[in-house]
């Protein structure tokens, strides 16, 4: 009993979005290998679109354009990963080999934080937001777009509920030597 | 006459009964330890240059008089080989970080200088007797007053780090940390691992390398990994500012006084890191695992997946890989050490087939706190359609990346082929991973594709995705 106790807890706490945990597992990795570091693995965008599978209808879709011009209207939108809770924008305004230009540039990020700064006479602003498409480019007009699944977030919280609940009552009738 | 010979016996017998309730035995004891010839002085914080108060194996009111606190770690300093027959100037600066660091603690450094000044390998041989001693010490702490060994961190620099290696190999358990600063590497590079530094002679053995250069066996620091962890500064041969330059510039600042300090200027660095990872805690400098060296100058070793990455000093992860893993990092000439390191992968398009060989590049960051302007870079080779990887750093936290600019420098001298076109390559995209906040950021042209032409102006690229690598998606 107390080893199923156990178990459950276990199982609960490993639910738990700790990343510490993952480190420790780690720790006696694979020491054998050496090559890795040579490997080249670089491929974001491969690992972005493998992402989507796993995770659509769990989060955040955001606009996914690199360096759009004004004229230009974004149509990529993506399914971010769990761990990316926000949308971020970044316009960069200036002047460049053809003229003044405002570029636009947006994707799912871990973290985001606003910021204006200028250099080399071009002035770059990033923005964060975190609701479904919200950084749609400024001068795109904002279609209303289904957001698939927001409310099958809950399927988590629940499993999460019923192992407490078994938990406890594993606790309460348990403990008898 | 007989019963007289009796009697004297039998009084000399009950005076060395009643005598052995004292002073005898204390005698006794203190004399199983006379033949230790090393000194264990417990300095204080407010005296960190002077040995006022020794501890003395076998007098157990030493340790009460010179106020050893039962409760708090022990950190042991060994020196090394010196010429001087002195005390080098490191010394006081190492006790004083590591009372700033860990106030309540016990910093006690062995005086082993008589045995130390000796022709350079006869005193690399006295390391065996410095170490015996040194574990003498502290099992008779530990037997003495239960002090446990898992408080005890070892910090020995040259020869001085063998003579830790020794120690913990001699101690009744194993003591908690060694940290090997710049073991030495003549007579000890091809010893077996029981004469020198290794990971069995404590539960965590960290190293750090700093003047490896020359052959192995030569060179002043040992080369070959000895520790869990072996750090090598800038590649581990040879550290920035300590060149013949930096050398003289010294001279006419300071006279000739400190010349032995120049000699031993990367030999030496790696105790000022370990101070500086004491002194600045908040922002440890990182090192990265690496097959080698070259590895991590293409910028291809950045990763802290798997404790591929660890902090330098004071406050390293105590990994414990089954063998030794090197790693890598780049510091500045001087404290604070830390830099902050990037890759740079750039994929050169062009129409035409063009390779150029030594192509000299500048390159530009700028971040949402500060930029790094103009740091120069050689790639031995450029080809149409090829990407090439390598690493560049910075001395100071630009913050979170924004903007990237690329220079492709002319030759310095006149070149006719450069005259009526410069050769240029097509450039769409520059990734760039930063070790330090482990992300990874593409860099796009502005205008889809930027023409960066050898002798003309800048390329610049702005920041159009990024991802944290630390946190796994999904």
């Amino acid at each position: 009993m107390k080893a199923l106790g156990a178990v459950l807890l276990t199982l609960l706490l490993c639910r738990q979005p700790g990343r510490g945990q993952l480190q420790e597992e780690d720790d006696d990795g694979d020491y054998g290998l050496d090559t890795y570091e040579e490997k080249d693995d670089d491929e974001d965008e491969e690992e972005e679109a493998n992402s989507i599978p796993g995770s659509s209808g769990r989060g955040l879709r955001c606009y996914t354009c690199q360096s759009l011009r004004r004229e230009e209207s974004c149509n990529l939108t993506q399914s971010c990963a769990l761990s990316q809770t926000f949308c971020t924008t970044l316009v960069a305004h200036g002047n460049t080999e053809s003229g003044l230009l405002t570029t636009y540039s947006t994707w799912c990020a871990d973290s985001c934080q606003p910021v204006t700064r200028t250099a080399e006479g071009t002035q770059m602003t990033v923005t964060c937001c975190q609701s479904t498409l919200c950084n749609i480019p400024p001068w795109q007009g904002s279609r209303v777009q289904d957001s698939p699944g927001n409310g099958a977030g809950g399927s988590e919280s629940v499993g999460t509920a019923l192992l407490l609940s078994l938990l406890t009552g594993l606790w309460a009738m348990g403990p008898r030597p | 006459m007989s019963k007289a010979l009796f009697l004297v016996a039998v009084g000399v017998w009950l005076q060395s009964l009643t005598a052995s309730r004292g002073g005898v035995a204390a005698d006794d004891r203190r004399r199983d330890f006379i033949d230790i010839e090393s000194k264990f002085a417990l300095r204080t914080p407010e005296d960190t240059a002077e040995d006022t108060c020794h501890l003395i194996p076998g007098v157990a009111e030493s340790v009460g008089n010179c106020h050893f606190n039962h409760s708090s770690k022990t950190f042991v300093v060994i020196h090394g080989w010196t010429v001087t027959g002195m005390y080098e100037s490191w010394v006081p600066k190492l006790v004083a970080a590591l009372y700033k660091r860990e106030p309540d603690s016990n910093v006690v450094v062995v005086d082993w200088l008589s045995r130390a000044q000796h022709h350079y390998p006869v005193s690399a041989g006295y390391t065996k007797l410095v170490g015996k001693d040194v574990a003498r010490f502290i099992n008779w702490m530990e037997e003495e007053f239960n002090y446990p060994l898992d408080n005890v961190h070892l910090l020995g620099y040259s020869l001085g780090a063998h003579a830790a290696g020794i120690a913990g190999s001699l101690t009744n358990k194993k003591v908690n940390r060694i940290t090997g600063l710049d073991p030495a590497g003549p007579n000890f590079e091809y010893a077996e691992a029981p004469s020198r530094l290794s990971p069995d002679d404590a539960h965590f053995v960290d190293v750090l390398h700093t003047f490896t250069r020359g052959s192995p066996g030569r060179s002043i620091g040992i080369q070959k990994p000895v520790g869990h962890v072996d750090i090598y500064p800038n590649g581990g041969t040879f550290q920035p500012g300590c060149n013949i330059g930096e050398a003289i510039r010294v001279i006419a600042q300071k006279g000739l006084g400190d010349v032995d300090q120049l000699v031993k200027c990367s030999h030496e660095r790696s105790i000022h890191l370990f101070i500086d990872s004491l002194l600045n805690e908040e922002n440890p400098s990182k090192a990265y695992r690496c097959s080698s060296k070259e590895a991590f100058e293409k910028g291809l070793c950045l990763s802290c997946r798997k404790n591929r990455c660890n902090n330098v000093g004071y406050e390293i992860n105590k990994v414990r890989a089954k063998r030794s893993s090197k790693m890598y990092l780049k510091t500045r000439s001087q404290m604070p050490y830390k830099v902050f390191h990037y890759q740079v992968k750039i994929h050169f398009s062009g129409t035409e087939s063009e390779t150029h060989t030594d192509q000299a590049f500048e390159i530009s960051l700028y971040g949402t706190v500060a930029e790094s302007e103009n740091i120069a870079f050689t790639l031995p080779e450029v080809s149409t359609n090829k990407t090439y990887s390598f690493l560049i750093y910075t001395e100071v936290d630009i913050g979170e990346l924004l903007m990237l600019k690329l220079k492709w420098n002319s030759d310095s001298y006149f070149s006719w082929s450069n005259w009526w076109s410069s050769p240029g390559f097509a450039i769409e995209k520059i990734r760039v991973k930063a070790g330090e906040t482990q992300k990874k950021v593409i860099f796009c042209s502005r205008q889809k594709v930027s023409h960066l032409q050898k002798g003309k102006a800048p390329a610049v690229f702005v920041k159009c995705h990024d991802k944290s690598l630390n946190k796994k998606s999904g």
